[in-house]
């Protein structure tokens, strides 16, 4: 008995907390739910959280859009907010009648205002819009899917639709995991039910504006998609064009959510207070008959990136002047050694607390207010590019700076990497990953953005050994297959007037 | 007759079930333990363990040295001494020696600069999670400002002076500021960059931050005796003792009724409705948090964005600059816009004060989401403990929470209406609107007093 205990007591420590192995112990607890219908659930409890936080990510962003239907996606997104006639307590017979006809006359009327039709009819059939739309909303409430979820003491209640994803994500007290079960159920099941549609694209257009127009950073990301992609998805940004978006229709959306919304193209994380011995029984009930037909298959354009590389383009603006420069790759996820290879690249350069560009821009020569590096920009489903963005001083201009980070660049690739450099990056990188731990959304935002992305989040482990594994010589390799200049697309942002620079 | 029966029966039950769902009661959220002691030195702990994750989140709150107690110093000097200290070295080691040794721990510091109080802040891995805290320990007592950092800020803040007016927002808000309390600082000048020295900061330290005035608030994985001890050893030297200067709490500002338009060049205008209000310490400070949850969910956000069609909603809040409180309500929109949000906040903060109607549904529907949502505040370990600190800080109780929830539980129609009459409806409010006034009506415009957005 005594010599079992030494024994087991050894094993213990044997195994007992490093700090790499309590992360692990953590992510050991993870627990795959599959249903037959081939929904995908991955379950994280935690012992002290009051909450828990579900995301629920959906292949079915910008990318999944067809010709002339950018924007689909954030509408899609927009309107599965509103709720289904299965949490309301209106007739839903009346309800639909009216939705059927304020469709019909919003459709005429933008029709109307795209032929350039006598302003007297454009009028005519926007009272009528008003009218009906004002009748309409008396039998549903406005974005009740939020409105519920508020009520429920719900945090952060909301949809992000990205170029790679639909992401829907919410924080609840746990006593609410039935309620959320019942909720996140109708919206997969049913769809969107196009309640306020047309103020919901007027709702787009106002966030365009103030998300885009005015905003140098996302005017600068615009410019860079539309020069850096020819006929990739990723040219058009995710948030969609007006044109576009007026040529949608409740069809077109529809056949969208039939294609995509499809549970092998899904997976549920939940992490918090949930309580995974018990919480099968519970996703069977709500989850359980959602209809398990296969997505279709997203055929996506050969391009692998612009084939007129190397691309410069200059915008003439008011605001402070700023830089993005991007070198083409192909998709982070080719293997995990390759995104380990690219993340540790963008840690090394502008991240850690002694990153190269960093030091160099912004503490030493003053050049730069602000700087980042991004992996893969603006996606990791389709080749993408490394992307570098600052914004200068009054010092200098965009031209020395990007001269100069290109030296800085090749200097790296010919002389190799600092090795002291190259492990703070690593432990930047890991430290990073246990900080978050800390927020469930955080965590359960990338158990799913692994799965989605490689089939199975425990990729992870095998990410962590990737990392570790990099050296001088692979990075190096890196930067010179890819960080040249015949592989570079340049966008910046110069001021209208003359101005004091070098 | 029986089809029709079963066809209501199928689509009332999913209602009813949302209603059975929601019915579901939060219960109200009991703090674990934290645990609180002082050393000799004055410096006080408040800690909370967990042994689930491998770090220690860690701050020291330096009381007596936030912006309020920087009034005789030039315009800036809080963001001048977050960036510099943070790129300062110690009297052990340089900047760069500094920086190496916390990269190759992962630790991470930060220095944020609060109304009344400094914050640093370190967050480390439970691996050499004692030699990270050497590190912070020497940071907080002897930092060595760095001349370097300090040439850096004057450059970038210049540039951060060109990006303030970048939006109407940013102007809005901190303009409204200006209108209401002319205490705060406005942000600094070209000028007021030139002035700031290395003594200036060494200066402040040394008369500001002292062991009695330090609170050591946070989580980790070791026990708390672990911990104190620990803690007891590193800072066994350090028993400086700064008494703490009260603050002068006098409102030196009471503005009302003033209407003012800030005019920039724009796509968008942001609208601002407010007043001066309540200071922090207020008794009834829980009430009127429930009413402003009132008014900007189910009144302001909603009409912003089922109405005007704006994706950002509505702002409602108190703002408080030391105990001093302001209340806003704020929202922007495109500018060939303007006219018509102006009207629309106008009219529904007048209809708030003037005749709310709230039904009994709404009031549930609040009540259930404001209690809910004070989970929150609790769901972090560094969080639980920050409340402890928080509530001794400005003399709140310990069952604080409790009192709050039974409080918030009772609240009737009839107590929303008379808090709403006591706090919400001064007898003139200000208004505030930055944006583009071309295209805008002149009898508009003349309800305002309109000046140019200042460049400089």
């Amino acid at each position: 008995m005594r010599l079992y205990l030494i024994i087991l007591f050894a094993l213990m420590n044997v195994f007992s907390c490093s700090h790499e192995d309590n992360s692990v112990m953590l992510f050991n607890r993870v627990q795959r739910i599959r249903l037959d219908n081939g929904l995908t659930f991955l379950v994280l409890p935690k012992d002290r959280s009051l909450a828990f936080s579900s995301t629920t990510m959906i292949r079915a962003g910008g990318i999944e859009e067809g010709d002339d239907e950018n924007g689909l996606a954030h509408l899609y997104e927009h309107l599965v907010l509103q709720g289904t006639t299965s949490m309301s307590d209106h007739d839903p017979q009346i309800e639909e009648n009216l939705r059927k006809q304020v469709l019909d006359v919003g459709t005429r009327w933008l029709e109307a205002k795209k032929s350039h039709a006598p302003q007297s009819e454009v009028l005519d059939l926007e009272k009528q819009l008003h009218d009906l739309e004002e009748e309409h909303s008396k039998t549903f409430v406005d974005r009740e899917f939020v409105k519920i979820m508020n009520d429920n003491g719900g945090k952060d209640v909301g949809a992000n639709i990205l170029p790679d994803y639909a992401i829907y994500s919410t924080t609840l007290p746990k006593e609410k995991f039935e309620l959320w079960a019942f909720l996140e159920s109708e919206r997969l099941k049913h769809g969107p039910q196009f309640r306020n549609y047309f103020k919901e694209l007027k709702m787009i257009e106002e966030e365009r504006f103030s998300r885009l127009e005015g905003m140098p950073d996302a005017i600068l990301l615009e410019e860079f998609l539309q020069s850096a992609f020819e006929k990739s998805p990723y040219r058009n940004h995710h948030l969609g064009q007006l044109s576009d978006l007026h040529n949608l229709t409740p069809q077109k959306i529809r056949e969208f959510f039939e294609k995509y919304y499809r549970p092998d193209r899904m997976v549920i994380v939940l992490v918090g207070g949930v309580d995974s011995k018990h919480i099968r029984p519970t996703l069977e009930k709500y989850f359980g008959d959602i209809s398990s037909k296969p997505s279709e298959y997203t055929k996506m354009p050969q391009e692998l990136h612009h084939s007129q590389l190397p691309i410069s383009k200059v915008i003439k603006t008011h605001f402070a002047e700023r830089f993005m420069i991007g070198y083409a790759h192909e998709s982070i996820t080719t293997s995990i050694a390759h995104m380990a290879a690219f993340d540790l690249l963008a840690e090394y350069l502008c991240s850690t607390q002694h990153a190269v560009l960093y030091d160099d821009l912004f503490l030493e020569k003053k050049w730069v207010s602000s700087m980042s590096c991004h992996p893969s920009n603006p996606g990791m489903r389709l080749p993408s590019y490394f992307t570098i963005r600052g914004t200068i001083t009054k010092e200098i201009t965009n031209q020395k700076v990007i001269e100069h980070i290109q030296k800085t660049l090749e200097k790296l690739m010919h002389e190799g990497f600092d090795d002291q450099l190259i492990e703070q990056a690593k432990t930047k990188i890991k430290a990073d990953m246990i900080f978050s731990l800390r927020n469930d959304d955080e965590v359960a935002d990338r158990l799913a953005h692994l799965t989605s992305l490689f089939g199975d989040w425990k990729v992870f482990f095998d990410y962590e050994n990737e990392i570790q594994s990099l050296d001088s010589k692979h990075l190096q390799n890196i930067l010179k297959t890819y960080f040249i200049p015949q592989n570079r697309v340049t966008v910046t942002m110069e001021n209208d007037e003359a101005d004091t620079h070098e | 007759m029986i089809l029709l029966c079963a066809f209501i029966w199928a689509n009332t039950t999913s209602a009813s079930e949302v209603d059975k769902l929601s019915n579901t009661e939060s219960p109200l959220f009991v703090s674990p333990p934290v645990f609180q002691t002082s050393l000799d030195s004055g410096l006080s702990i408040y800690y909370v363990q967990n042994s689930e994750l491998p770090l220690y989140e860690i701050s020291a709150y330096i009381q007596g040295a936030g912006r309020l107690y920087q009034k005789d110093l030039p315009n800036g000097f809080e963001d001048i001494l977050e960036i510099v200290w943070l790129e300062s070295g110690t009297s052990r080691l340089s900047p760069e020696q500094f920086k190496t040794e916390l990269a190759n721990l992962g630790a991470v510091i930060s220095v944020n600069v609060w109304d009344y109080t400094i914050e640093l802040k370190l967050e480390a891995l439970e691996y050499q999670h004692e030699k990270a805290f050497e590190l912070f320990f020497d940071f907080l007592r002897n930092p060595v400002f760095n001349d370097n950092a300090l040439q850096s800020f004057k450059i970038l803040g210049s540039t951060s002076r060109e990006k303030r007016n970048d939006k109407s927002v940013n102007v809005a808000i901190r303009e409204f500021k200006q209108i209401l309390n002319n205490t705060t600082q406005s942000m600094y000048s070209e000028d007021d960059l030139n002035l700031f020295t290395i003594e200036m900061l060494q200066n402040f330290h040394q008369t500001h931050v002292s062991a009695n005035r330090t609170f050591l608030v946070g989580n980790g994985s070791k026990s708390f005796m672990q911990l104190t001890k620990f803690i007891e050893t590193q800072l066994e030297s350090w028993k400086t003792f700064i008494p703490v200067v009260q603050h002068d709490e006098t409102v030196v500002k009471n503005v009302s009724g003033e209407k003012s338009w800030i005019a920039m060049k724009s796509p968008q205008t942001t609208v601002v409705i407010g007043f001066v209000s309540t200071p922090l310490n207020h008794p009834e400070k829980i009430k009127i948090d429930f009413v402003e949850s009132l008014l900007e969910y189910s009144r302001c956000d909603k009409m912003m964005r089922s109405t005007m069609a704006i994706s950002t909603g509505c702002v409602a809040s108190h703002n408080y600059y030391g105990q001093m409180g302001t209340f806003e309500m704020r929202a922007t929109t495109q500018a060939e816009n303007t006219h018509r949000l102006i009207e629309a906040m106008q009219t529904l903060y007048a209809d708030f004060i003037s005749h709310p109607q709230i039904t009994e549904a709404e009031l549930k529907a609040t009540k259930q989401r404001f209690l809910s949502q004070q989970i929150y505040n609790y769901n972090s370990d560094f969080q639980i403990a920050y409340s402890a600190f928080y509530n001794h800080l400005f003399g709140k109780p310990s069952n604080y929470i409790e009192q709050s929830y039974e409080e918030i539980k009772n609240m009737t129609i009839t107590d929303v209406q008379e808090t709403i009459q006591k706090y919400f409806a001064p007898k003139k409010i200000n208004v505030l609107v930055v944006g583009d006034k071309t295209g805008v009506s002149s009898s508009l415009l003349k309800e305002f007093k309109t000046r140019e957005l200042d460049k400089d």
